[in-house]
C-alpha cells in the first residue's frame, strides 16, 4: 500500500515537474564545466542559464500554507517544501544577422500547468536599428512590475523570493505579442520608453482544494501597456501601466453563475444574479499601474515599488501594494530588511437572502451566499503585511546562498495567496487576523 | 663634455633600476583597448562604464561598440569592474542576470585567453576590451590603441 502510494506520488511529481528538471539539469551539467571559460556557444547559439535550489517551511502551520505565487498548486507545495523556490532555467540567444537576434528561454518550476508550452518564458525575434529603436515579436516575459520580468532568476535579487504581497498574486509571467523600445540618452543617463500589446494565459490554484473549481484557467486578450525608465549612475526610476481584458470566466465563477441561474434561486433570490454579475470577469478590463525605484550608492542597496490594481470587480484582485527594501554589503555578505504591504479595503455590501420558510431552500441559498459569494471574495483578497529579514552570501563566482525569515500579519480572510487547509465544500472559509513566521533558504546560481 | 659623460654614467648606472619600474607600471595598469580603425583616441570613465554595462551600444563617434570580456573567474575582470563601478563583481553579475534573463541586453562575450582576446580586438574594428601587462608598443604592433587606463591597480 505504502509502495503504491509512493509510486503514485512519485509518478505524479515526475509528470508535473521532474521531466523539466531533468532536461534543464542535464543541460546545466553540460554547460557548467565551461562556465568560467569562454561564452558557451552551441551551433551559433549563446547558451546561458540559471538555477535555484530552495527549501521553505511550507508545512509549518496546520491552518495556512506558504506559497510563492498563485500559479503553484497548494497541496503540492505543502507536501514538498523544496519545490516552492526551486527552478532551473536555460536560455539561448543568437545573432541572426546585423541588427537581428533571437532569444529563447525555458524554465522548469512547480506550476499548476506544467506543460512544456507554459514552461517557455521567451521565444522572440528582435530587430534593433543600431540607434534608438528595437522591436520584438513572439513570446516575452511580462515587465508590468519592476521585478516581474526576472523574478524567476533568484541570483539577480537578494530575497529568497520577491515580496509575496506585491508579486504573489500575479497570474501571468509571459505574453505573446509585439513590443517596441525606444532608448534615448548619452553616456551620462538613459531614458527608455516601452510599449507592448499581445495576449496571455495561465492556470492558477487559488485556495487549497484540488478540484475543477480551484484550478482556474485565466486568459487575457488584448493586454497592452507601456512604461518609462530613467537610469543615471546608481539610480533607476520606473513607471509602468498596463491593461488586461479577461476573455472568459474562471471555473470558480462559472460554478457561481451556474448556481444563481437555477429556477429556484431566480424565484426566491432574484438579486443573486445581479450580485453574481459583479463577480463575472468575462470581458472585464483591469488596469495595473506601478512606480518603482532602485538606488545603490556604494555598499547600500535600496529599492521600492508601489502599485495599484483597478478592477472594480469582485471576481479578481484589487487594491494597492508597496514594498521597501534596504540592505548593505559587507564584502561577500549582504544583510537586508524589507517591509511589504498589500491593502484590500473592499466591503461585502450584499445582504443575505431573506428566509423563504423552506429550510432546505434556505440552506441552499446560504451556500450560494457564504460558500460562493463571500468565499470567492476571500480568494481574491490580499490584505496583509510582511517584515522580512534576509542574508545573501556570495560565496563563489556567480553563486549565492540566501536565508530569509518572513513575519506576516494577515488580516481577516486574507486568503488570496496563502490558502487555509480548512477548506469546506459550499461553506465560507474563515481566517481571523493573525501573525505567521516562515523561514526559507536557497542556493542560486547563473552560468 | 664632463657633464655629458657624467650624465651618460648616471643613465647607464640607473637604467637597470629604472627599467623594472617602467615595466612594473605597465603590469599594474589596466588598459582599455580598441582597434586602430575605430578612429578613437580617448574615452572617459563614464563612456567605458556605459559600454561595458550595456547602457550604450555605440562609441561616442557613432560607431557600434562590441565589448569583449575576460573569463568569469579572471582576476583582471574583478579588478576592472570594481575599479570602474565601485561595485563588487557579484553585484555586476547580478546586474547582468537581470538584463540578460529578461531579454533586455546581454553581457559582453567572454574570452578566457588573453591572446585570443587581443586577436579579436586586432581584427574587429568595433571591438573594445581591456588588458593588463601589455606595453603600448606591443599593442600598437597588433593594430590596437589604448583609449583609457586604470593606473596602479594590483
Amino acid at each position: 500500500m505504502i509502495f503504491q502510494c509512493f509510486n503514485s506520488k512519485a509518478l505524479l511529481l515526475f509528470k508535473r515537474f521532474f521531466h523539466q528538471i531533468v532536461v534543464a539539469l542535464s543541460l546545466n551539467c553540460l554547460v557548467l564545466p565551461v562556465a568560467y571559460a569562454d561564452t558557451m556557444m552551441l551551433g551559433g547559439w549563446n547558451i546561458t542559464g540559471f538555477g535555484t535550489i530552495g527549501y521553505a517551511q511550507t508545512d509549518k502551520y496546520d491552518d495556512l500554507v506558504l506559497k510563492r505565487n498563485i500559479t503553484q498548486k497548494s497541496q503540492t507545495i505543502e507536501e514538498n517544501p523544496w519545490l516552492i523556490d526551486t527552478r532551473l532555467g536555460l536560455q539561448a540567444q543568437r545573432e541572426l544577422s546585423p541588427g537581428w537576434d533571437a532569444v529563447g528561454q525555458i524554465v522548469a518550476q512547480e506550476k499548476v500547468d506544467n506543460s512544456f508550452e507554459e514552461a517557455i518564458e521567451m521565444a522572440f525575434v528582435r530587430y534593433h536599428d543600431g540607434e534608438n529603436f528595437s522591436f520584438r515579436l513572439g513570446r516575452m516575459v511580462l515587465d508590468t512590475f519592476q521585478l516581474s520580468d526576472y523574478r524567476n532568476v533568484g541570483y539577480s535579487y537578494h530575497w529568497v523570493r520577491p515580496p509575496t504581497e506585491f508579486y504573489g498574486w500575479i497570474p501571468y509571467s509571459h505574453y505573446d505579442g509585439f513590443k517596441t523600445v525606444y532608448d534615448v540618452g548619452d553616456f551620462d543617463s538613459l531614458l527608455r520608453f516601452e510599449a507592448f500589446i499581445g495576449k496571455t494565459k495561465s492556470t492558477v490554484n487559488i485556495g487549497y482544494k484540488d478540484d475543477e473549481t480551484s484550478k482556474n484557467y485565466v486568459k487575457s486578450a488584448p493586454v497592452y501597456g507601456g512604461g518609462v525608465t530613467w537610469e543615471k549612475d546608481d539610480l533607476t526610476l520606473r513607471a509602468y501601466i498596463s491593461r488586461y481584458r479577461f476573455v472568459e470566466n474562471t471555473n470558480a465563477l462559472k460554478a457561481l453563475l451556474n448556481e444563481v441561474e437555477s429556477p429556484l434561486v431566480t424565484m426566491f433570490w432574484p438579486e443573486a444574479q445581479i450580485i453574481a454579475q459583479d463577480y463575472a470577469i468575462k470581458n472585464v478590463k483591469v488596469t495595473y499601474g506601478a512606480v518603482g525605484f532602485s538606488w545603490t550608492p556604494g555598499p547600500w542597496h535600496t529599492q521600492g515599488e508601489v502599485s495599484f490594481v483597478n478592477a472594480s470587480n469582485y471576481g479578481t484582485y484589487d487594491g494597492e501594494r508597496a514594498y521597501f527594501q534596504i540592505g548593505r554589503r559587507f564584502g561577500d555578505v549582504l544583510p537586508h530588511i524589507t517591509f511589504s504591504r498589500s491593502w484590500d479595503n473592499r466591503d461585502f455590501p450584499y445582504d443575505p437572502p431573506s428566509p423563504t420558510g423552506n429550510s432546505g431552500l434556505d440552506a441552499g441559498l446560504s451556500v450560494i451566499y457564504n460558500g460562493y459569494l463571500k468565499d470567492n471574495l476571500s480568494s481574491g483578497t490580499i490584505d496583509q503585511y510582511t517584515v522580512s529579514l534576509g542574508l545573501r552570501w556570495d560565496f563563489a563566482i556567480q553563486k549565492a546562498l540566501k536565508v530569509q525569515c518572513d513575519r506576516t500579519t494577515l488580516h481577516q480572510n486574507s486568503l488570496g495567496v496563502f490558502p487555509t487547509q480548512n477548506t469546506f465544500d459550499n461553506q465560507e472559509r474563515h481566517f481571523s487576523k493573525d501573525t505567521r513566521t516562515w523561514c526559507s533558504t536557497t542556493l542560486d546560481w547563473v552560468f | 663634455m664632463n657633464i655629458i659623460r657624467a650624465s651618460l654614467f648616471f643613465i647607464v648606472l640607473l637604467a637597470p633600476i629604472s627599467v623594472p619600474f617602467v615595466f612594473a607600471a605597465d603590469t599594474e595598469t589596466i588598459h582599455v583597448i580598441v582597434n586602430q580603425k575605430s578612429e578613437l583616441t580617448e574615452l572617459d570613465k563614464k563612456q567605458v562604464m556605459s559600454i561595458f554595462l550595456g547602457r550604450a551600444r555605440n562609441f561616442p563617434n557613432g560607431r557600434m561598440a562590441k565589448p569583449f570580456d575576460h573569463g568569469m573567474d579572471s582576476s583582471i575582470r574583478e579588478s576592472f569592474f570594481e575599479t570602474l563601478t565601485g561595485k563588487p563583481l557579484s553585484d555586476i553579475d547580478a546586474y547582468w542576470a537581470r538584463l540578460s534573463y529578461s531579454g533586455r541586453a546581454f553581457p559582453p562575450k567572454s574570452i578566457s585567453s588573453v591572446a585570443a582576446l587581443l586577436d579579436e580586438v586586432s581584427k574587429n574594428k568595433n571591438a573594445i576590451s581591456y588588458v593588463k601587462g601589455k606595453s603600448l608598443g606591443e599593442l600598437s604592433e597588433q593594430g590596437i590603441v589604448v583609449v583609457y587606463s586604470i593606473k596602479g591597480h594590483q
